[in-house]
């Protein structure tokens, strides 16, 4: 074989590497394109009413702590509002007349979740300000999930 | 009740006070959602570059409460050399989420770790579950919420728009 029908035939096969590449890279755009914003709803109606339903339990990690903020509220009577909270925000989401209901929902749910890092940072910090403790980073996660219901609260409705 | 029955009293049309609380609240309605059109995007992807950056530099500095998480649930790699490296990856997506030039880029990584980070539920659901597949550890739900974080990823992808700044 010839060194130039060798370079020929490298070429061929990096050429269709490339475009089953490029194939791949479409496909996933395409899925990403059509189905990410129900894909994102739907994972947080799981997320809110399921874990909704393990503060009512108790089973929460950081009810706990958010329950100590008030004490001036039974923790029992704490625990069910503020999952009975949650699992509203989550039922809230599956239908687009309450999209902004649940926004509005959550982003006062935020407000009270958030306030641990403030309160207790020798719970929700190992090293205060920079390294965050188990609970820290689970309370920190949080704000992807506010921003995630903005987003949907303000795609859902619009795109369809 | 049929529409076209006639009735004395007045319908909410006809209340003055009711239809302008109803015209306020559509109002508000639709200053909200324009308003969360324009930034909700913005906000998620902030807050996903933050917590991705963050989160990740932690690991190889050695103040990440993540280490037993890793340690347990990726048994099978070494954790010496795969946590610093993990860290190193979560953190190049926080940087890649903040230019729009990098932002596929980033969303590719972040898809690999994300279901990375789910293995953890099947490989170790004693640290995971304490009543397996109902209930969850705080890991677990740690974990879990992940998925939120995977499609914030795609909708970031799919919702910025990657022209506007080159």
């Amino acid at each position: 074989m010839s060194l130039k029908s060798d370079d020929t035939l490298n070429r061929t096969t990096r050429q269709s590497m490339a475009e089953f590449g490029a194939e791949i890279e479409r496909t996933f755009l395409a899925f990403v394109e059509d189905h990410s914003l129900t894909m994102l709803r739907y994972a947080l109606v799981a997320v809110y009413v399921w874990f909704g339903l393990l503060t009512m339990t108790g089973t929460s990690p950081t009810a706990g702590l958010v329950a100590e903020m008030f004490p001036f509220v039974p923790t029992e009577v704490f625990r069910l509002v503020l999952g009975g909270w949650e699992v509203t925000v989550g039922l809230a989401l599956l239908s687009r007349r309450t999209l902004r209901l649940a926004v509005i929902l959550l982003a006062s749910h935020a407000a009270v979740v958030m306030l641990p890092l403030a309160v207790f940072p020798a719970q929700t910090f190992s090293y205060f300000p920079y390294g965050p403790s188990f609970e820290g980073v689970y309370i920190i996660k949080d704000w992807v999930l506010l921003g995630a219901v903005m987003t949907v609260g303000g795609f859902v409705g619009r795109n369809d | 009740m049929s529409a076209d029955v006639k009735s004395d009293r007045p319908t909410d049309a006809e209340i003055p006070f009711v239809v302008s609380i109803q015209d306020r609240l559509r109002r508000t309605d639709r200053a909200l959602e324009s308003w969360l059109a324009a930034h909700g995007v913005t906000f998620l992807r902030y807050a996903l570059a933050m917590v991705f950056f963050w989160f990740g530099i932690v690991k190889p500095f050695g103040v990440s409460p993540a280490n037993p998480v890793v340690e347990t649930g990726i048994f099978f790699l070494p954790f010496d050399i795969f946590f610093p490296v993990l860290g190193w990856w979560e953190a190049a997506v926080g940087v890649g989420l903040l230019f729009k030039r990098t932002i596929r880029f980033a969303v590719y990584l972040m898809v690999f770790q994300m279901l990375g980070t789910m293995i953890p539920l099947f490989s170790a659901p004693s640290m995971t579950f304490s009543q397996f597949p109902f209930v969850p550890t705080a890991i677990g739900a740690y974990i879990i919420k992940n998925w939120v974080l995977l499609s914030s990823g795609l909708v970031v992808l799919a919702k910025v728009d990657l022209e506007d700044d080159q």
